[in-house]
């Protein structure tokens, strides 16, 4: 812990901390009585079935089926999140820099996607992108291309519909992130000579970090979990490891492998999230400016 | 039958489900213990039932939809009119064989009577987690040898079909599996189900296997052969996609249901069309969980289900396919094309292998989904 | 700030909001299709979709029942969450850093896996089939959104604001609604929006712990799977983004209002 926010904890006074201790109760009551210990029983099946012992553990490192499905989630999830962030990062700035009005506009449009049912979702993009589809109609009729986009029923789909389910999320979090910075500093910047590329870079990205931060982890874990868009616009051959453990609890009846693969997430998750908070310096961005 | 002298033989076995977390105990741990309690097993089992009598409600577990309505109509009512003073609730959400062992184990049994098919009955009734029918009252004559066994009586009959796109290939049709993994005589996009119910039979027929050898499954050579038209399919998961897939023209030939070919056929106005020639056919099968509460009424009520006309009106509303053959005869001119379990439908078929599926369907599905998605 | 590359940024987020609204454009036409399956209307309009969602007491019972299972489960969310995010950020030890990550485990372990256990757990309590229990267990689930999106925007606010609040006297409840909480009231309502479209959309916890007591709007639009797709979902996509815009344009024209009034008054 740096010393920074060592004395700044020590600060507030005896009665303050107490208020501030209480706060964290509701939740944290929530969350041990009505998720952890539910679930505690449940992670216990990954050491007990079929037999006593690790066995679902070594899954990990000699069953090709799980390591695939693992895998193919893995990297989904991360170039969901990377373009999901690029393409949210671009939106979120353009909305605070929008007059008033324009952010309301802006805020609808970016909601857009929460009203719409994942399976209707998928059925419009389906609708849209397959290849006697709205677009490749549109696009053949016009001369453009000759041969249909092949946009749907392939990863480009399971791209293309998860970065869209995923956008609100990251929009949301860096614009509510963006709204607590102000923008005078951007101006004192340019006053000081900066050019505008040096003081969006220098002054105004520096200080979206957290957001940044904020919107990948929301991202990449909800993106983790996915699996009804996966399947339909993957054309049924992306196998998700939501799905997989899905299977494996609801129909196989493995629940040994499927509570050992959700342990798994779990712990990798947080270990992926504890690198994160020693690579980025989370204290320094949660701690005092 | 009192309550009074049972309940301290009752609370003796709560006290053993505590211990045991609720897992339900197989048949001879069962006796034993009811032995060391002195009482005689049929008494614990019944006495919940005996002590609601059979007014209480039956919950029925089906998928949902139509089928919902279509139960209703044609099976629940005909048996509350046939009853009067008994209920039957449908559940809709859906008999996962998850839900149903948490259920068994959790030692609270809410549902009756439930929704699935033979071969499931099989793998769950190994499991335990399954009562056996009674066939003191239900009648395991009037259904198909094939379609009965210690734990599940056949409900109705459903078969996997080849469906295809009449306008395709200039009038040529394909008539069988062959044709579908024929990609430069029919070239197009396939469909196939993300389960291996008749996706495995198909591509072994295909393949040039004969039906009555296709049991037990070569699992490569069935794999192997979706590997080779993977990239030209498209593997759905809910029936309605695939359905979609077929009318939208995004796919032209390939497996579906043919409680949805048949509408399917309607909605495009003949354009998509189906064959009972090679089809699977199976059977859906009623099954009870184990510790259910309904007793004696929920064999009553699988039994009126046997009723020929019942199933008749539920070939009409839903497609689904008698199980008892003297339905199957009994159908009026416009429904014999439609009914699966009809002699001259029933013979072009391969019936789904019950034993086979009971037996690998874990291993096997998950090689599957693993062949289509690598 | 036009030389900002403003042109060039006003474009792309332009680009990147209509691939947002896209979808839109297949969901309106397919609420109005007069085919009992989700297709494009051909061969004539029919409003007999809406007319489902507004009469049918099967779609009005399950937009009740999920519009109170996620109103309810928010605001528990939303009060455990931010109160939660705040003590975390004012107290910042690691042990609170420990909190704010425990605080995410709903969101990684597969739902699946928490119906399991929450199913065994509400069978104990009788909790089995109630609606409190939904709301409970999507409040729970609902969390990870709340501390998320409030830890992001509470970042940028500078602690020395909240000590000086203190130092003229203010008490802790004071500091806390009148200066931290009225300047992440952007993260407060996203951690919101975030939770409610959470138990709005969620499917597998009210399959296994609802019963046949509860049918909820995502029960209904799942439970035609078998055969067709009602359009009566497109339908309620269509009347919440309609409903979302009424909002929006009775919130402008409020501001135009009051903007009005303050330009006379001064």
């Amino acid at each position: 812990m740096s010393a920074a926010s060592t004395t700044f904890a020590a600060q507030p006074r005896r009665g303050f901390r107490g208020f501030y201790v209480l706060m964290l109760a509701p939740a944290l009551v929530l969350l041990l009585g009505l998720y952890v210990l539910p679930l505690f029983g449940v992670v216990l099946i990954s050491v007990t079935e079929p037999r006593p012992g690790l066995g679902n553990y070594e899954l990990l490192l000699t069953s090709a089926s799980v390591q695939r499905a693992l895998w193919t989630t893995g990297r989904i999830a991360v170039l969901t999140t990377l373009i999901t962030l690029i393409l949210g990062y671009i939106v979120a700035y353009a909305m605070r820099m929008a007059s008033e009005g324009a952010q309301r506009w802006m805020l609808f449009c970016v909601l857009f996607p929460f009203w719409i049912s994942v399976l209707v979702r998928s059925f419009a993009w389906i609708t849209l992108l397959r290849s006697e589809g709205v677009l490749n109609t549109a696009l053949r009729g016009t001369g453009l291309i000759e041969e249909p986009l092949m946009l749907v029923r392939n990863e480009t789909g399971v791209l293309i519909g998860m970065v869209h389910a995923m956008l609100p999320y990251a929009i949301l979090t860096l614009y509510a992130n963006m709204r607590g910075i102000d923008l005078r500093l951007m101006t004192a910047a340019r006053g000081l000579g900066a050019g505008p590329v040096a003081a969006f870079l220098r002054v105004f990205l520096p200080m979206t970090r957290p957001g940044i931060l904020g919107a990948t982890v929301l991202v990449f874990i909800i993106s983790l979990g996915f699996y009804v868009t996966p399947a339909i616009l993957g054309g049924g051959r992306t196998l998700m490891i939501a799905e997989y453990v899905a299977l494996q609890i609801n129909e196989t009846l493995r629940w040994g492998l499927g509570t050992m693969l959700a342990t798994t997430l779990g712990i990798s998750v947080m270990g992926i999230m504890w690198l994160m908070s020693r690579v980025l310096d989370v204290k320094r961005l949660f701690g005092p400016a | 039958m009192t309550q009074e002298p049972a309940q301290d033989h009752l609370d003796a076995l709560d006290h053993f489900r505590e211990r045991t977390e609720g897992r339900v105990i197989d048949r001879r741990g069962f006796l034993a213990i009811c032995a060391a309690i002195g009482m005689p097993a049929g008494l614990a089992r019944l006495t919940p039932a005996a002590a609601q009598g059979t007014n209480r409600e039956l919950v029925l577990v089906n998928w949902g939809g139509d089928a919902v309505r279509g139960m209703r109509a044609h099976f629940v009512e005909p048996y509350i009119r046939a009853n009067p003073g008994r209920r039957v609730a449908i559940d809709g959400t859906g008999p996962s064989s998850g839900r149903i062992r948490l259920m068994v184990q959790s030692g609270r049994v809410t549902w009756d009577v439930m929704d699935r098919n033979l071969h499931t009955a099989l793998e769950l009734g190994r499991e335990n987690i399954l009562e056996d029918i009674d066939y003191a009252i239900v009648d395991r004559s009037k259904v198909r040898p094939e379609h009965a066994n210690q734990w599940g009586i056949g409900n109705y009959t459903y078969a996997h079909v080849l469906t295809y796109n009449t306008r395709r290939w200039g009038g040529r049709v394909p008539t069988t599996w062959k044709d579908v993994w024929d990609l430069r005589g029919f070239p197009g996009r396939r469909a196939f189900r993300r389960t291996i119910d008749g996706a495995l039979e198909a591509a072994l027929m295909a393949d040039g296997v004969a039906k009555e050898s296709i049991y037990p499954i070569d699992m490569k050579r069935a794999l192997d052969g979706h590997k080779a038209i993977k990239n030209q399919t498209i593997y759905y998961n809910a029936i309605a996609e695939g359905q979609a897939a077929f009318r939208d023209n995004e796919v032209q030939l390939g497996l579906l249901l043919n409680t949805r070919s048949w509408p399917l056929k309607n909605d495009t106005n003949g354009v998509c069309d189906y064959t009972f020639n090679e089809g699977i056919v199976w059977v859906a099968a009623w099954m009870v969980p184990k510790g259910a509460q309904g007793g004696r009424a929920i064999w009553e009520f699988i039994a009126s289900t046997q009723e020929p006309q019942r199933q008749i009106e539920l070939l009409r509303s839903n497609g689904y396919g008698p199980v008892n053959p003297a339905a199957s005869a009994a159908l009026p001119e416009d429904l014999r094309p439609l009914d699966p379990g009809r002699e001259e439908n029933y013979a072009r078929m391969l019936p789904g292998g019950v034993a086979w599926y009971a037996e690998h369907a874990t291993n096997a599905l998950q090689q599957y989904l693993d062949a289509i998605s690598s | 700030m036009a030389q900002d590359g403003g042109a060039l940024r006003r474009v792309l987020a332009g680009l990147i909001l209509a691939f947002l609204v896209l979808p839109a454009f297949v969901v309106f036409p397919v609420s109005l299709t007069p085919n009992r399956y989700l297709s494009l209307p051909s061969g004539g309009v029919s409003w007999q979709h809406w007319q489902t969602l507004f009469t049918d007491p099967v779609w009005l019972s399950g937009i009740r029942e999920s519009v109170l299972i996620a109103s309810l489960s928010t605001a528990l969310a939303l009060a455990a969450g931010t109160a939660c995010a705040i003590g975390c950020w004012r107290l910042g030890s690691r042990l609170t850093d420990m909190v704010r990550s425990a605080m995410i485990l709903p969101l990684m372990i597969p739902t699946i896996v928490y119906a399991l256990g929450i199913y065994r757990f509400y069978v104990e309590l009788d909790l089995i089939g109630t609606m409190l229990g939904v709301i409970l267990a999507h409040a729970v689930t609902g969390l990870p959104y709340v501390v998320l999106t409030v830890t992001a925007s509470l970042a940028n606010l500078d602690p020395a604001l909240e000590r000086a609040a203190r130092s003229l006297g203010a008490s802790v409840p004071q500091t806390l609604t009148r200066v931290i909480v009225p300047n992440i009231i952007p993260g407060i309502l996203s951690g919101g929006i975030f939770a409610f479209i959470h138990s709005w959309d969620e499917l597998i916890i009210v399959i296994f712990i609802g019963g046949r007591e509860l049918f909820t709007l995502p029960q209904l639009i799942w439970d035609g799977i078998n055969e067709n797709l009602d359009p009566a979902i497109a339908a309620v996509a269509s009347a919440l983004i309609l409903f979302t815009l009424a909002v929006l344009l009775v919130e402008l024209g409020l501001r135009r209002r009051r903007q009005f009034r303050a330009a006379r008054d001064t």
